[in-house]
């Protein structure tokens, strides 16, 4: 096979050199199977799916019994190419069987998610004939049963793997389906009650896929794992990212949003301003980073300068609540009651499910003596959150003075 | 975003709010039904007459007919992600002349003096654009609508949704609108969606529900994974609150008056990235449901409390996320019987990567994920779906499903030269449509490529609106396409296929539709259900009459009627291949136990 060409021209430098280092191990090692392999996955991680299959195709041409060309080889076809994809993870999952369950448990799962749910049952099963105790193997034979309309059978697999860090959300959403369908009613709630409280399941480790990850390079990569790790609020794992992108680019504005967010979460204030005015200097109508830099500004007691922010991004984005709400927050802040009492409308009528609107709203009236409105706006409060304590709280003061 | 509430020190009443947020026997009344006779010699379609167009199920509509709309969407370079979500379509009876119009959305932005359109059907089966005068000739960055009559005077208003508003107009009786957003109380100042309408407290009169998408932030740029330029997705914007207006029942000068009642209702505190809405009794006690179809999140069912109230289910009765517990780009929504069991099941669209779902219920009020069963993954090729509708289109008595497609995602340099959309831009995006027909061995085969006029050709598809334009008892679809032509794919008249087709009106309430109604037929040899209510699909509203195919059922049909408050009527026997008005206290009251 010759080396492919492929178009580099607008590609992510730090991918090319990447790239280029892996071609000269071919160039040196033509029959290396684990060479062409490197290339493969280079180019695959780094969405060139198409290179990278032809890449690792050749790897397993050169080591037919390295279960990891194979493996990488099926993974380089997912998720939309299944076909492709199966006769390489079938291979993979019986090279590798005895040393981890991932190839065999990914074999499963992309069987049942394409709905071959039957021919899944039997990877599943062979997971667990190796590694008894596999939650994910569980949960898998538990979603096939429930497929196949065995509910008694699903319940027994949810029930068995509802503990585990990796199926305990959805074991329950399951449960609480099954048990709906049984007539459990309250078992069933019993089961949201708990799901509701999970935020998601922990992902599964794929030894495999651990090794590949660090290829995986450049500022839309890293980005976007820096935005996942933010989202799940993992921010300890996100600040070493977001450092490094910003040393590798610093001209993303989005970047500095990111440290702002962690300085924010960590209460280093003066470190979130001037992390937000840097994203802001870089890209002067991002709403984003006017938003953030203002709470920024409120946490230090800058209220004006605040007001300025969220005033702008009104401008910008005027459907944009929490701008209404901050503004508000800052208004008041400064005494400034009537124009505070807007925003809280405002962020009202955008957002009826902010309690803490109401409550500020509320609170400015009774600071006005203008006790109909307050009440008004309290019960309105309630109707959307009937359990908000600041609302009840406010409530009963109302009733007290009755 | 995550935003902190800092402390606040102007006053001891503020500091409670420092904490993180966000954190029949009668047949109608002679008159009433409407002998298609004389429409159907006026449907100009040959009857199929070789092996291959009998494989077809619809024709184009001749652009003689006169319903001609090119949708706009604007200058695409800024991607502003409006833009590529597309608008809808309705079909509706504005004049009530018994000929179904249809409305046709513009989303190239306001001010940009691209107006909508109301294509008035003509006594001869032709289409004339309704004149500014008529009052809906408007622009902006328009995606939904909904119809209904919202002031029971038999005509229905028109609802439309768009980038931060939504419009309501007035029918001033069959003789043109007159806006009336801002003095009925609707205000929407979202992104929204789809939207249908609904009576979720039974007192007989229509309320609204719009789907809002995501707190877009238009400076926000995006990029695909190869590093170009792309339209935004949902991701990185905060999900919106979707919005429930109650008709107070008050009708001042005309003009509906509605409260909105989301927090009340107990829909603020589920916010979702809304794109597709449907409003069914999903739950199995005889009470309108609302059901929202989530980007790339878990779908939200709101299960009617019967009490003004809604309490989100969505998970619990397995409707939120797919067999495999993942949560999926929900887009479009198609709502029918698709296994005839007498239940509702629910079709979701989805993008290319992801399989489309059918969640079927059974027991009532309990959904399973069966794509799988039905062969739904099965199918000629995959698209990114958004438009659905679960249909009996062959009338051989079983719901079939057909949904459009179009990208999100630029595929560059892929594409041909067989683009319908008008710029090499959206070209980009095209994909080709699906059909599936039910077997009725409960598989659904798909059979598109055999579907020329409506698969054929690729298309950025996002509306999919359903009704009989030419009342000829055949479906026929209205497509609506970014940057496109509308397209009106008549259906086939089909050998051993009858029919039977019903409007449902409720004559204290003006003679409207009973949005709600759930009617049952029983021929000689099957029984069938359907529901009343124009919504779903995406961004369209529907022919408001229920359709049935009834195959080769020779013999009149009785029809068990359940209204929308829960009452119950017999009517019929009745005569099949003919259109009935079934009129509420016009059958023989059904007395329950």
């Amino acid at each position: 096979m010759e080396l492919p060409k492929p178009d580099l021209a607008e590609v992510d430098t730090l991918i090319v050199e990447q790239i280029q280092q892996a071609e000269i191990r071919v160039k040196q090692k033509p029959s290396s199977a684990s060479a062409w392999a490197m290339l493969g996955v280079v180019y695959w991680v780094n969405e060139f799916r198409d290179i990278g299959s032809q890449c690792l195709n050749q790897a397993v041409l050169l080591d037919p019994d390295q279960g990891r060309w194979v493996y990488y080889k099926g993974l380089s076809h997912l998720p939309d190419q299944i076909p492709l994809a199966l006769p390489s993870l079938k291979t993979a999952a019986d090279l590798l069987d005895k040393q981890t369950f991932a190839p065999r448990l990914r074999l499963a799962n992309v069987l049942a998610e394409d709905g071959q749910l039957e021919a899944a049952k039997p990877h599943y099963e062979a997971v667990l004939s190796h590694f008894p105790d596999n939650p994910m193997a569980i949960l898998g034979l538990g979603r096939v049963a429930q497929a196949a309309g065995e509910d008694n059978q699903a319940v027994e697999y949810f029930e068995q793997c509802r503990d585990s860090i990796h199926t305990r959300k959805a074991a329950h959403v399951s449960l609480a389906n099954l048990y709906l369908r049984q007539g459990k009613l309250e078992a069933s709630e019993g089961a949201q009650k708990v799901a509701d409280t999970i935020e998601l399941d922990e992902e599964w480790m794929d030894p495999y896929l651990d090794m590949v990850k660090p290829y995986k390079l450049g500022k839309i990569a890293w980005m976007d794992s820096a935005g996942t790790l933010i989202r799940l609020g993992k921010l300890a794992e996100a600040q070493p990212l977001v450092n490094k992108i910003i040393q590798h680019y610093p001209d993303i504005p989005k970047a500095y949003i990111y440290q702002g967010k962690i300085h924010l979460a960590n209460k280093q204030y003066p470190l979130a301003e001037t992390a937000l005015r840097k994203s802001l200097s870089l890209d002067k109508d991002s709403i984003e980073a006017m938003v953030q830099l203002g709470v920024s500004l409120l946490w230090q007691n800058k209220h004006a300068d605040a007001i300025e922010l969220f005033e702008r991004a009104i401008e910008l984005s005027p459907e944009l609540a929490e701008a209404y709400y901050n503004l508000a927050l800052a208004q008041s802040s400064l005494g400034d009651g009537n124009s505070a009492k807007i925003a809280f409308a405002h962020t009202i009528r955008l957002n009826p499910g902010i309690a803490e609107a109401y409550v500020g709203l509320a609170t400015l009236f009774i600071q006005d003596n203008e006790l109909a409105n307050a009440l008004k706006t309290v019960r309105k409060g309630l109707e959307a959150s009937p359990e908000h304590p600041g609302l009840k709280r406010l409530l009963d003061g109302f009733e007290i003075q009755r | 975003m995550l935003v902190q509430q800092p402390n606040l020190t102007n006053g001891a009443c503020l500091s409670q709010w420092c904490y993180l947020f966000w954190a029949g026997i009668l047949l109608c009344l002679a008159g009433c039904d409407q002998s298609n006779d004389s429409r159907r010699a006026e449907n100009d379609l040959p009857l199929p007459s070789d092996a291959s167009s009998q494989a077809q199920w619809f024709t184009a509509m001749a652009s003689s007919r006169g319903l001609n709309f090119v949708h706009q969407a604007g200058d695409p370079s800024d991607y502003f992600m409006p833009r590529s979500l597309g608008s809808g379509t309705a079909i509706l009876d504005v004049n009530q002349d018994g000929l179904m119009d249809v409305f046709c959305l513009q989303n190239a932005g306001p001010n940009s003096g691209v107006f909508h359109t109301l294509f008035i059907q003509q006594s001869d089966g032709s289409f004339q654009p309704a004149d500014a005068s008529y009052g809906l000739a408007v622009d902006g960055h328009a995606m939904g609508v909904a119809a209904g009559d919202l002031t029971n005077d038999g005509y229905p208003e028109i609802l439309i949704t768009g980038y931060l508003e939504a419009r309501l107009f007035l029918n001033l009786q069959g003789n043109g609108f007159r806006e009336i957003t801002r003095e009925s109380g609707v205000d929407n100042p979202e992104w929204g969606t789809s939207a249908t309408m609904l009576d979720y407290n039974r007192d007989g009169w229509l309320d609204m529900v719009i789907a809002n998408y995501v707190e877009y932030a238009p400076s926000v740029d995006c990029s695909g994974s190869d590093g170009r330029p792309e339209f935004c997705g949902p991701d990185g914007f905060p999900s919106a609150i979707p919005k429930l207006f109650r008709h107070t029942g008050k009708v001042v000068d005309g003009c509906p008056i509605f409260e909105d009642v989301t927090a009340a209702a107990g829909l603020a505190a589920h916010p979702g990235p809304g794109l597709g809405v449907a409003c069914y009794d999903f739950s199995g006690d005889g009470w309108v449901d609302i059901f929202f179809a989530d980007d790339a999140k878990p779908n939200r069912l709101f299960v009617n409390q019967q009490d003004g109230r809604f309490a989100e289910e969505a998970l619990k009765r397995g409707i939120a996320l797919d067999a495999m517990g993942q949560t999926k780009a929900n887009m479009g929504v198609g709502v029918g019987d698709i296994d005839s069991d007498g239940l509702v099941d629910v079709f979701v669209t989805h993008l290319s990567t992801e399989r489309h779902t059918l969640w079927q219920q059974g027991p009532a009020g309990v959904f399973s994920d069966r794509t799988a069963a039905q062969g739904l993954n099965q199918t000629a090729w995959r698209g990114t779906g958004f438009g659905a509708i679960m249909a009996d289109f062959d009338n051989n008595g079983l719901n079939d499903l057909a949904f459009v497609n179009g990208d999100i995602r630029a595929k560059h340099g892929e594409r041909g030269d067989d683009i319908v959309a008008s710029s090499a831009f959206w070209a980009q995006y095209a994909q080709r449509n699906q059909l599936l027909s039910n077997d009725g061995s409960g598989k659904l085969i798909d059979i598109s490529p055999k579907n020329e006029a409506f698969c054929g050709e690729p298309g950025v598809g996002r509306g999919l609106a359903v009704g009989d334009l030419n009342n000829d008892g055949a479906l026929d679809l209205v497509l609506s396409q970014i940057e496109a032509p509308t397209k009106v794919l008549l259906g086939h008249s089909h050998a051993q296929a009858n029919w039977v087709t019903f409007r449902a009106i409720l004559p204290e309430a003006g003679g409207r539709d009973d949005l709600g109604a759930e009617i049952v037929i029983q021929t000689q040899s099957a029984k069938h259900k359907q529901w009343l209510n124009p919504g779903a699909s995406y961004l369209c509203s529907n022919d408001p009459r229920i359709h049935f195919g009834l195959g080769n059922a020779s013999a009149d049909a009785t029809v068990l009627i359940t209204w929308s408050d829960g009452m119950q009527e017999h009517f019929g026997p009745l005569p099949i291949n003919q259109f009935h008005t079934l009129s509420k206290g016009q059958g023989e009251p059904v007395m329950r136990d």
